[in-house]
């Protein structure tokens, strides 16, 4: 577990998304994210995982909504000003998913320094160690990065595209 | 080769290779024939002329035996046999697995080569194809060949490469060969040249023992609009004889010429050039990739969808100039749309060809003699369903002559014709197409099929099951496996997958069949998939579509049903039994449902059954989006479309939704 993997694992620090969700600070690399945007009207899908409550039609195209906030066992704060629709592009084995995943707030795009970042504690916090590529510190807060694919993976059932050598990777 | 020219090349070859076996499959039937015989040979030739250029030696080479088979029947020095259309399908096998790229074991082209040549009864030697070449005379047949060529001067605009052709010929004579470059005595001053035009001539010295059609063949796309002189070479031209090999920069980059109009070039390009990779394709069609109809259908989509958003706003408008371009956009969109679904159609008989060359492998494989009668080839579907169909088609005649028919000898003795027919058929009805594969074999028996169902835990031993339900087992995956195939009297050999394709399509199979007369598999699809028409119902606060091919009809809700509260019942309606899904329930929406509901009879897996909704709102054009991965594991919405107003609305599977939500119902119903 070196500084060198941690780099590797997470590219670009310099260009993170910062966002809350359940009360926590989280950033995913802005490669994935395609816009943000206000929350659309939502058509809901019965039948459907909590996880992924509805559809939007985003510029012509209908993608699912993501919230990955049951997952974690986070509580879902309603909708009010703050809440945004982070539409994120994601490669998965069978080629690449548009989604729209719920951010309570989207607050902005962050560098971070590679020799703070941590692994995510093994004992004690909400997020399984797959989830989260590493713990950086951003303006006083701990900033946990999201691993999107292997959370869509391990959670959601979406086959990813990884091999199990850089999963092994990118678990730290 | 670029990727382009390949593409090009491998969608010619396609054409040729499809025309090639037609033409092999028809002298079957018709040995008779001579225009099939000349239209084999043509696309022979073709294939190894092209082939040659674009870099497939060895099927060039194969090719070359092949053709001079057949140029022994059109010369009428043999004729069409049995033996002579087995090898000859045998070596179109070898093509079309060259072409792919494969590289199977070389005994194969000599073992076929030889059995060609035993099946024509000649030692064959290549003969002069299409123009004879005239006879050279005065010079001795052991001179070299003195070529002089002026090729066409816009050969290099169209994409032709004389670099490459001289290379060709080089090549053919071993490198034993000698180029030299004339200018032209009436080129233009060099300031007014084109560097994209040819003013050079050449005059080319070729061994002796080069064959002279091979020569002729580097130049065949080209001959019509080019001069050609062949010759021996008259005693004691040898003087410029040299090793050289024609540089290609200098002759291009350099030219020397004759003005474009100079009555020494040939004529004005025509109808000629590429003469010889038109033939046997109708005229006026052209090839597109499906990627790019894919396209134009998205964006038609994209206009439907635009349009109605459009006429929803403005419904909020009071302006009459508007509604009148609001009507005039919707009638060309729909103008539109029927014409790229028109582009998108394609006939069954695309792909019959192979079921044609099915037939006659299989009646070698198992014995069995029968006539295989196509019918209704002409019946298009889009062409994605098409492709998607040729491998259950397959399953399903295979299926056919191996289980259903009798050998030759039980029909005899069943008092039946001794060839068995196995009938493929296909008609519109509707907005669906019906495909069925007929055969007048031993047919289906029901007892056993439902003793086997018994047996693999299918269905519950007391069960009353209709004739159709019991057909219909045969497609349930883990019905039957191949070994338990041959000794039941059905089939079944994964016919699952089979079922599994065709409800991918949105589609669905329905089977008949008459003990001891034979069986029916009827495949019912639609016309297409990427637009469908649409019947809007609003469930709770949310609007859905039902295909409205499924669509049976409309019903109000009976009253005294309106306190029912079950998801699934089965309901008295004029006078018939219909189970019924109350979608409220099985979309989970909270609240009782209003008054004056509305059964939409939609039928299901050869059911009819009744979807209650909230209200119905109207049939819409509906484009289909696909749903991700997170909701099509649902298996109950086929997909998402966006209304005028933008939001989204779901399709509803209604095969899935009734089998998902109401299967163990109507089994607790047959097993009581």
């Amino acid at each position: 577990m070196n500084a060198i993997t941690q780099i590797k694992a997470v590219p670009n620090l310099d260009n993170m998304v910062s966002f809350m969700m359940g009360g926590e600070v989280l950033a995913l690399p802005s490669s994935v994210i395609r816009e943000i945007i206000e929350p659309p009207h939502i058509t809901p899908v019965p039948l459907a995982d909590i996880h992924s409550p509805g559809l939007i039609n985003n510029r012509g195209n209908v993608i699912p909504i993501t919230d990955l906030r049951p997952v974690f066992g986070m509580v879902q704060k309603p909708f009010d000003l703050d809440t945004r629709i982070m539409v994120i592009e994601i490669e998965m084995a069978e080629g690449p998913m548009v989604v729209g995943l719920i951010a309570e707030k989207v607050d902005a795009v962050i560098s971070l320094d590679p020799a703070m970042l941590r692994p995510v504690a093994a004992v004690g916090s909400r997020w399984p160690a797959a989830s989260v590529a590493g713990v950086g510190r951003w303006d006083g807060h701990f900033v946990h990065i999201l691993n999107i694919e292997r959370i869509f993976e391990d959670h959601l059932g979406i086959p990813g595209s990884l091999n199990d050598c850089e999963k092994i990777k990118t678990t730290l | 080769m670029d990727q382009e020219t390949e593409e090009v090349f491998r969608q010619e070859a396609e054409s040729l290779i499809e025309s090639l076996q037609a033409g092999l499959l028809d002298l079957k039937r018709d040995p008779e024939n001579m225009e099939v015989v000349s239209q084999v040979f043509r696309d022979l030739h073709t294939i190894k002329g092209t082939g040659a250029m674009f870099g497939f030696q060895r099927l060039a080479d194969f090719v070359h035996d092949f053709e001079a088979a057949f140029e022994g029947v059109r010369s009428g020095t043999t004729s069409i046999t049995d033996d002579l259309i087995d090898v000859s399908l045998k070596a179109y096998d070898l093509i079309v697995s060259l072409l792919e790229g494969d590289a199977p074991d070389p005994q194969v082209d000599a073992d076929l080569k030889r059995a060609l040549k035993a099946a024509t009864g000649a030692e064959v030697a290549m003969p002069n194809s299409e123009e004879p070449a005239p006879t050279v005379s005065g010079a001795p047949l052991g001179a070299p060949w003195l070529l002089k060529i002026s090729l066409p001067d816009d050969l290099i605009e169209i994409g032709g490469n004389p670099v490459a052709l001289i290379n060709e010929l080089i090549e053919l004579g071993n490198n034993d060969v000698s180029v030299k470059a004339r200018v032209g005595e009436t080129s233009p001053v060099f300031s007014e040249m084109n560097p994209s035009k040819i003013y050079l001539a050449w005059e080319i010295e070729l061994p002796a023992e080069t064959g002279e059609q091979d020569i002729r063949d580097v130049f065949m796309f080209h001959e019509g609009r080019m001069t050609l002189d062949l010759m021996r070479v008259p005693e004691s031209v040898d003087a410029a004889r040299t090793d050289a090999v024609a540089p290609a920069a200098p002759f291009v980059a350099a030219p020397a010429a004759t003005p474009a109009d100079n009555a020494q070039k040939p004529q004005s390009a025509g109808p000629d050039k590429k003469r010889g990779a038109t033939a046997g394709r109708t005229k006026g069609q052209m090839r597109v990739p499906s990627e790019r109809l894919d396209d134009i259908m998205d964006r038609v989509g994209e206009l439907v969808i635009a349009e109605s958003r459009l006429a929803t706003l403005s419904s909020k408008i009071d302006s009459l100039e508007l509604r009148e371009m609001v009507e005039t956009i919707k009638r060309l969109a729909l103008g539109l749309r029927h014409t790229t679904m028109a582009i998108r159609l394609s006939p069954l008989s695309s792909i019959t060809g192979k079921f044609h060359r099915l037939a006659h492998d299989l009646s070698g494989k198992t014995g069995k003699k029968f006539d295989l009668i196509i019918e209704g080839e002409d019946t298009e579907l889009d062409k994605s369903v098409i492709d998607a169909l040729t491998d259950p088609l397959v399953h399903i005649l295979r299926n056919a002559v191996d289980h259903g028919l009798e050998s030759n000898a039980d029909r005899v003795a069943a008092g039946k014709p001794e060839r068995g027919t196995v009938t493929l058929s296909a008609r519109h009805s509707g907005a669906d197409v019906l495909i069925s594969v007929t055969d007048d074999g031993k047919g289906l028996n029901p007892d056993f099929i439902k003793e086997r169902a018994v047996a693999r835990g299918l269905v519950e031993p007391g069960a009353t099951l209709s004739r159709n339900e019991i057909f219909a087992l045969l497609l349930e995956p883990g019905f039957s496996t191949a070994e338990t195939v041959t000794d039941l009297s059905g089939r079944g050999v994964g016919t699952d997958v089979v079922k599994n394709t065709v409800e991918g399509l949105r589609g669905s199979i329905y089977i008949d069949s008459e003990l001891g007369r034979g069986a029916t598999f009827t495949l019912r699809l639609p016309l297409t998939l990427a637009i469908i028409e649409g019947l809007m119902i609003q469930v709770g606060t949310e609007r859905y579509t039902v295909p409205l091919s499924a669509v049976e009809g409309i019903v109000e809700l009976p009253e005294k049903l309106e306190a029912v509260t079950e998801m699934c019942s089965v309901v008295e309606l004029d006078d018939n039994l219909v189970s019924i899904l109350r979608l409220r329930k099985a979309f989970g929406v909270p609240g009782d449902a209003p008054r004056h509901s509305k059964i939409v009879l939609v039928r299901a897996n050869d059911e009819q059954v009744g979807l209650v909704a909230d209200r119905i709102i109207g049939s819409f054009q509906t484009v289909i989006k696909q749903l991700s991965p997170l909701h099509t594991r649902l298996n109950v919405f086929s997909g998402a479309t966006i209304l005028g107003d933008g939001t989204v609305a779901l399709i509803v599977d209604v095969a899935q939704i009734v089998r998902s939500q109401n299967i163990e119902n109507s089994q607790k119903r047959r097993v009581a």
